[in-house]
C-alpha cells in the first residue's frame, strides 16, 4: 500500500465515524422545523443539534480536503497539478464520485452558515434548522457516493 | 442623483468596482430587481484591512424557506466567481413583510452600513 492509499483509508475511516454520528442525530431531529420549534428547542434537541452541524462541518471538511483529492489522485488519468479547485469537483462529478458540483457548493454554504449566524427571525431560523437537517442528509449521500467509488476503485 | 450617491458610496467602502458589480448583480438574480443591499461592518472602515464582507439584504418575500435558500445561492453563486473566492462574506436578511421590527444588526446596518446601488 502506497503512503497517499493509506492516507486515504485513514481519511475514509475518519468520514465514517463522522457519518454515522451525524446519520444519528438526522434520525434523531425532525425533517421540518416551524417558528415555534425553533423557538422551544429543549435540551435534548440542542444537543442532538449541536452533533449533527459540529459532524456536519467535519464530515464535509474531511471529505473536501482529504477523500475527494485522495480519490482524484488514485484514478489512473489525475489532473495535472495547476488544474483549479472547480475543475478537479468537476472531474469527480464526471467520474460519479460526487453527485452535483452545484449541489456540494450550496452544502458548503449550509457548512459555512453554521459557523457563523446572525440571530434571526424565528421563521428564518426554522428555515435554517430544517436546511441543517435536508443538508445533513444530502452530505450523506455525498459521503455514500464517495465511499462507493473508493470501494470500486481502491484496492484494499 | 443615482451617479452621485454611487460615486459617493465607492469613496467610502472596501470594495472593489467588479466586487461591487458583482454582488449587486447577484443580489438581483437572487432575490429580485426590488431588492436592496447595504455594506456594513470592517469593510466600511476605510482604516480597517481585510475582513469579512458583511451585507444586509432587504427582500419583499415572506416565505422563510425561499429566503433562506436565496441567501445560500447568493452565497454560493458569489464564491464561485473570482472576486468573492475564498473571501468570508455574511449575509444578513431584512424581511420586513416577515418581521417588521428591526434587530439590532439590522439597525446597526442600516446607520453605519452603505447602500450598493446598481451602476
Amino acid at each position: 500500500m502506497t503512503a497517499g492509499q493509506a492516507k486515504l483509508n485513514a481519511a475514509l475511516a475518519e468520514c465514517a465515524l463522522h457519518a454515522q454520528v451525524l446519520s444519528d442525530a438526522a434520525a434523531a431531529l425532525p425533517a421540518a422545523f416551524d417558528a415555534q420549534m425553533a423557538d422551544h428547542v429543549d435540551a435534548e434537541r440542542r444537543r442532538w443539534l449541536d452533533q449533527a452541524a459540529y459532524r456536519f462541518m467535519k464530515l464535509q471538511d474531511s471529505l473536501g480536503e482529504k477523500v475527494l483529492p485522495g480519490l482524484l489522485a488514485a484514478t489512473l488519468d489525475p489532473l495535472p497539478p495547476e488544474a483549479t479547485f472547480a475543475e478537479r469537483l468537476q472531474r469527480l462529478e464526471r467520474l460519479g464520485a460526487l453527485p452535483s458540483v452545484e449541489r456540494w457548493k450550496l452544502l458548503r454554504e449550509v457548512r459555512n452558515s453554521l459557523a457563523h449566524e446572525y440571530p434571526e427571525h424565528s421563521e428564518l431560523q426554522a428555515a435554517a434548522l430544517t436546511r441543517l437537517v435536508g443538508g445533513a442528509r444530502e452530505l450523506l449521500s455525498f459521503w455514500a457516493a464517495a465511499r462507493a467509488f473508493a470501494d470500486r476503485h481502491l484496492a484494499t | 442623483m443615482v451617479r452621485r450617491k454611487l460615486r459617493h458610496t465607492l469613496l467610502r467602502m472596501r470594495l472593489t468596482d467588479r466586487q461591487h458589480a458583482t454582488l449587486t448583480a447577484a443580489v438581483r438574480r437572487h432575490f429580485g430587481a426590488q431588492a436592496r443591499s447595504w455594506l456594513f461592518g470592517s469593510r466600511v472602515d476605510d482604516g480597517a484591512r481585510g475582513g469579512d464582507f458583511d451585507v444586509m439584504v432587504q427582500a419583499d418575500a415572506a416565505d422563510a424557506a425561499l429566503l433562506y435558500g436565496a441567501k445560500l445561492a447568493l452565497l454560493a453563486d458569489l464564491h464561485a466567481t473570482p472576486e468573492f473566492d475564498g473571501e468570508r462574506i455574511d449575509v444578513v436578511l431584512w424581511c420586513p413583510r416577515l418581521d417588521p421590527v428591526l434587530r439590532p444588526v439590522q439597525r446597526a446596518a442600516l446607520a453605519q452600513g452603505l447602500e450598493l446601488v446598481s451602476g
